[in-house]
């Protein structure tokens, strides 16, 4: 079998002040990946043996989805997506809303309603 | 934004089993969620957060590009957004290679291949885009797998936008000629970098009476390319050969192409390439290069997020390039300045490769976002 380079050549940049979150980051996401593959591959399994009434050898592998099934699929990742990383889009929300909690703590604190 | 359509098969493309489509599908869910919704939400960051933080610090609020990274670089939330973009990049590749690994395509045997052409430094020094190898890596002879990993990743990348066969710009392209110049019936077209021959084919049917040449340096892109047009039964030649260098006669070609090469080779070579465009061009011949437009000295926002390219994803003349004045260069290069244009092609493929703010379609065609289209013409 060839053996392709999987290490693009060009220094990696760092984005974090400790490198191992950089490193984290990585490693939370190829793990999200790894976690949206089993799914995926379940799903599978679960179509076909309710298809066939059994799973052949190499069924699943060999299944391609169809067109309805790729776009359900892909509504079903980015809500899982929407899952795994809702602390972003929650942060996100909060600046919208000009969220200030000590602010608010103080209001309270002071006597507002 | 994104597209579903399903890549369409060919003999050399290698979209792999199960698990490998299973992860190409994820790597193309996230790399969505990363370009159209926290793309945009940096600018929530930016007016929320970190512009007064940068305000607070310096005195002054942050205008310029270089004020805007570093009121950005400061902020967690902004480069956790970078790290998991640059993952989500990586991901694409690392979803692809080994499908192509595992099953090697073959053919390609109608490229005419010229081991003698040295892959630039512009290409050789860094792999753009993050590609592991590069468009010029290659095992030697017979070897298709950079084109394989090439074409399965650009569908990811670019969200299925690019099309089923990944040849939206060149159609675009086609399209543009066509109802601009209707009279135009180039015999002869030459198709520059072009890669797998994504951008080419369509010339074919666009000009079914022309003859399509496609040259690139990249051995196994031109083969791959080759298998990939005799697939489908298009009647395409493809060369490698050095855009700045093409050994093809004086006056030989009626049309002259590049689509998005530009932004990839280096200020010198684009130079050399624009004037070799011009002395392949027969009389009443025309060049037309494709690529991302200038930056708009206006847009500092604009600016700064593609300016990120080049910091972050292995575009090492992506910021450059989109500093200079094409229709100069072009004059530069021999052709008179009468006979040299610059328009904007307008598409969905085109926001998302510059997608920095989410915008309705009435929005974006009234900013003209698009690709910069040159059209220099010999008399």
């Amino acid at each position: 079998m060839t053996a392709l380079p999987r290490t693009a050549r060009g220094k990696r940049p760092a984005f974090h002040d400790n490198p191992s979150i950089d490193r984290l980051v990585s490693i939370v996401l190829a793990l999200t990946s790894e976690v949206s593959v089993l799914h995926d591959r379940l799903d599978s399994v679960e179509l076909l043996g309710a298809q066939a009434g059994w799973l052949g050898d190499g069924a699943v592998d060999a299944f391609v989805p169809d067109q309805s099934t790729r776009e359900r699929r892909e509504a079903a990742r980015e809500a899982y997506l929407g899952r795994v990383l809702h602390i972003l889009k929650a942060e996100i929300e909060g600046l919208e809303r000009d969220e200030d909690y000590w602010a608010t703590i103080g209001d309270i604190e002071g006597g507002a309603a | 934004m994104k597209s579903l359509a399903d890549q369409t098969d060919h003999a050399a493309l290698r979209k792999g089993a199960h698990d490998d489509r299973a992860r190409q599908d994820f790597a193309f869910t996230l790399r969505n969620l990363v370009t159209s919704e926290w793309m945009p939400s940096t600018r929530t960051v930016f007016d929320k957060r970190a512009a007064a933080a940068f305000a607070r610090e310096t005195g002054t609020p942050p205008e310029t590009p270089r004020d805007i990274r570093k009121a950005m670089d400061g902020d967690s939330w902004y480069r956790f957004y970078l790290s998991a973009r640059r993952t989500s990049q990586e991901l694409i590749w690392e979803s692809v290679v080994p499908a192509v690994e595992a099953d090697v395509p073959t053919g390609g045997d109608g490229a005419d291949l010229d081991a003698s052409v040295v892959p630039p430094r512009y290409m050789s020094a860094i792999d753009i885009h993050c590609m592991p190898g590069g468009y010029a890596e290659s095992s030697g002879d017979g070897d298709l797998a950079a084109g394989a990993v090439y074409d399965r990743g650009v569908y990811l990348y670019m969200s299925g936008l690019m099309g089923p066969r990944n040849d939206a710009v060149g159609a675009l392209t086609v399209a543009y000629l066509k109802a601009h110049f209707p009279d135009f019936a180039p015999a002869r077209i030459l198709d520059m970098g072009c890669g797998v021959g994504h951008a080419t084919l369509p010339y074919c049917d666009g000009y079914p009476g022309a003859e399509v040449h496609g040259i690139d340096v990249a051995p196994a892109l031109v083969r791959y390319a080759d298998a990939r047009a005799a697939s489908w039964g298009k009647a395409a030649t493809f060369h490698q050969r050095d855009a700045e260098r093409t050994g093809f006669a004086d006056r030989s070609f009626d049309l002259v192409t590049s689509h998005i090469v530009l932004h990839e080779t280096s200020t010198r070579a684009l130079g050399a390439i624009l004037a070799e465009s011009y002395r392949l061009l027969a009389p009443g011949g025309m060049a037309v290069h494709i690529d991302q437009p200038r930056f708009d000295g206006a847009d500092a926002w604009g600016t700064f997020l593609q300016e990120n390219e080049t910091y972050y994803n292995n575009e090492p003349f992506w910021r450059k390039y989109r500093s200079i004045d094409l229709h100069a260069a072009a004059v530069g290069a021999g052709f008179a300045a009468e006979d040299v244009t610059l328009d904007i092609l307008t598409a969905d493929v085109v926001q998302q490769s510059q997608n920095n703010t989410k915008l309705s379609p009435e929005a974006a065609a009234k900013r003209r976002a698009g690709f910069s289209i040159l059209i220099a013409k010999r008399p």
